[in-house]
């Protein structure tokens, strides 16, 4: 019960900080736009805009054929001004402009121009490439139906219906393309996937960091020695920061995973295992703030040590750079970081592992999270026994 | 002339407070050398000693919250260390710094710390209550502390030490900073609760406070108890002399020659009003100084007697002021 009262007031004390409401709710959602929109690039479905006159038969076949490549998501645009802006500024990949009444021009031979549009950069010829495969597929009964009206004399109504028949017999010859090696990023993550997972790590550390600042003015205000005045242990008073902490850091997590579900339609993939890997590293992340807290040190040097060594932990947990990219010796010191633990657990979660798969890491973070708070115990008891 | 407080009177009870050569080192210093002192139920013990005497750091050892090197403190019966949270139930201290959450109302504050008291439900609400109204903070209990005045929080701070209604309160300067009306409603609230049997542990610079409040009195230096007793005790143990100021007429010469063979007075003037004396106790000997005046023709209109304070006694055990 002490421990949830001293937790509840840490978390009451911080929400009325007018500072504290920017730092808690605004800053986490603004990098996890930025970070997202850095991660963009890499690894993300390819965003395919799709305008012109889409309501009839052949475009729909066409976009259904492009549908089927989980690596493409159309994007649907009633104005073609509009969707060319769109590809101007990056907001999609490329784009594709159905002509009207095409079955009616193709049916009596007259050319139809099918719009291509890319930036000069980027995946347009590899985009062109799929349009263009998904068009034939569709194209393959008219042309036949056209030879038999050229060559054979015979009308086209008469042999298109026949030519669409035997359409699903006709043999198409493409290339098949094989990746070799692990990819980084497993097939259907979102463009913002990536970067909200490692957006969430890092600031969710370095705000239960930087929560040590706290405990700080705290026993600053003699609040410490006054709680341990009384029948309350250090370790409850511990206890209770830790709660409180983890509490704050734990709603930082979940927001951000909300806000980048909501907003920009991140896929974390297994949603339970994300919450409680976000359970376990707001624990190790509240004991090691409270650690941090813990020492003699004045607010300001704590802010800068927590800010400092969030980002270091951070870089060597692969917070910032996937693990996979590092340097042997950086991700062996990665193991003996929280960062480290949460970035494989959520890499195994969007690889398709199961909360069993990520049992060690939630088991470890847990574990840090309450050696952490014990050594937090100890040296706060040391640091009330000095002199004020 | 000041009223001297009355000890308590002998009470069957155990103690409620036992310090016994407590000790305690910070590196080289050695800040508290061998203190002593017991604190009985309803009575008011001053601890006087000027700045880095070793007061806090005692105090802070009697609360629990600094370990002591060496020495025993007992509360009702029982040891204290800083790990023996449940005879921390017993006291109340109330810290020199105010120790209060700027941003909890003065409610959540009392509630607050009377849950780390222990207290729950409905005796904790009625406790919040009672200590708001007993704090004349009852009309302000929803606004948050950091909007408070320096002697609201004064007495903010004093509720929160009173709240699980302690057999031992433990005031550390708790008037320092605070306006005259703040300061004279604290001490009739440490008045009042040791007239209820609480007893009182109460350190401050302010002589007057301790001759207004205490019963007893130590006086720590150099973390050392150099001296302890009731403010009588002490003033005798220091030859300090009480001082008789008589407004007169008449043959003030004969007067003066007669008194000065009385005993207990060791010296007899004449002044511009009168006569002043210089008696060992002036209380027991008025009578007969009266009755003295007469007989040598001296008619007196006026009497006045000054007892030596506090500060003198200090002064003279210590060869300096107080505030130094």
């Amino acid at each position: 019960m002490k421990t949830l009262s001293i937790g509840w007031v840490y978390v009451l004390r911080i929400l009325r900080e007018p500072a504290s409401l920017f730092f808690f709710f605004v800053f986490p959602v603004v990098m996890v736009f930025i970070i997202g929109i850095q991660f963009g690039g890499q690894g993300g479905r390819v965003e395919l805009g799709v305008s012109g006159d889409t309501s009839q038969a052949i475009t729909d076949q066409i976009t259904e054929n492009l549908t089927g490549n989980q690596a493409l998501e159309l994007v649907f645009y009633e104005d073609d001004d509009e969707m060319l802006t769109a590809v101007e500024r990056g907001h999609i990949s490329a784009g594709v402009v159905f002509p009207p009444q095409m079955a009616a021009r193709m049916a009596v031979g007259q050319p139809v121009l099918i719009g291509f549009v890319s930036a000069p950069t980027g995946l347009g010829p590899q985009l062109q490439a799929t349009v263009q495969q998904a068009v034939t597929e569709e194209l393959i009964p008219y042309r036949a139906a056209r030879f038999a009206v050229d060559i054979l004399g015979v009308g086209f109504q008469q042999s298109f219906p026949l030519a669409s028949a035997l359409a699903d017999q006709v043999i198409l010859t493409t290339v098949a393309v094989e990746s070799v090696g692990e990819s980084l990023f497993p097939p259907g993550l979102g463009r913002f996937d990536g970067g909200a997972a490692s957006n969430l790590v890092l600031f969710m550390f370095l705000t239960a960091l930087t929560g040590a600042t706290a405990m700080v003015s705290d026993r600053e205000m003699g609040l410490d020695t006054r709680i341990v005045s009384t029948p309350t242990s250090v370790a409850r008073l511990i206890s209770g920061y830790v709660a409180g902490q983890f509490g704050i850091t734990f709603f930082q997590g979940a927001y951000i995973m909300v806000l980048s579900l909501a907003i920009f339609g991140v896929d974390w993939t297994n949603l339970g295992g994300s919450v409680l890997l976000v359970m376990a590293l707001s624990l190790a992340g509240a004991g090691a703030g409270m650690l941090l807290g813990s020492f003699r040190l004045a607010e300001g040097a704590t802010i800068g040590i927590g800010v400092t060594a969030g980002l270091v932990l951070g870089a060597l947990g692969g917070a910032m750079v996937p693990q996979e990219l590092l340097p042997d010796t950086v991700q062996t010191v990665a193991k003996f970081t929280p960062q480290g633990w949460a970035m494989l657990g959520f890499r195994d979660l969007q690889w398709g592992g199961s909360v069993l798969d990520v049992a060690d890491n939630l088991a470890v973070l847990a574990g840090m999270g309450v050696v952490l708070a014990a050594a937090a115990s100890v040296s706060l008891r040391r640091t009330l026994a000095r002199p004020s | 002339m000041n009223t001297p407080v009355t000890a308590p009177a002998p009470d069957p009870s155990p103690l409620v407070l036992q310090v016994e050569d407590l000790h305690k080192s910070y590196g080289e210093i050695h800040a508290v050398k061998g203190v002593s002192f017991q604190i009985a139920p309803g009575e008011n013990y001053g601890l006087l000693g000027p700045n880095g005497a070793g007061k806090t750091t005692t105090i802070q050892m009697i609360a629990g919250v600094l370990a002591a090197d060496g020495g025993r403190v007992t509360v009702c019966g029982k040891e204290l260390t800083t790990s023996t949270t449940s005879v921390k139930s017993h006291i109340g201290w109330v810290p020199q710094e105010v120790a209060l959450y700027d941003r909890l109302s003065a409610r959540e504050n009392l509630a607050f710390f009377g849950r780390m008291q222990g207290l729950s439900g409905k005796t904790l609400a009625k406790r919040v209550d009672e200590v708001l109204g007993l704090t004349a903070l009852a009309d302000r209990a929803g606004d948050k502390t950091v909007k408070f005045s320096g002697g609201m929080r004064r007495r903010l701070n004093i509720g929160i030490g009173l709240l699980h209604q302690p057999d031992l309160l433990i005031l550390d300067e708790p008037t320092v900073g605070v306006d005259v009306q703040s300061r004279a409603s604290i001490l009739d609230q440490v008045a009042e609760m040791t007239s209820r049997g609480m007893a009182v542990l109460y350190t401050t610079h302010y002589i007057e406070e301790v001759e207004r409040l205490c019963h007893r009195v130590g006086i720590i230096d150099h973390g050392t108890m150099i001296a302890e007793g009731t403010r009588a005790e002490l003033v005798r143990m220091v030859g300090e002399r009480d001082r008789v100021l008589i407004t007169a007429d008449g043959n003030l010469s004969e007067g003066a020659d007669r008194l000065s063979e009385l005993d207990g007075v060791h010296q007899a003037g004449i002044t511009a009003e009168g006569m002043e004396l210089l008696v060992d106790d002036a209380a027991p000997l008025l009578p007969r100084v009266f009755e003295t005046l007469t007989r040598s023709g001296v008619a007196a209109s006026g009497v006045r007697v000054e007892e030596p304070d506090l500060e003198a006694v200090f002064l003279h055990l210590t060869g300096r002021a107080l505030r130094d």
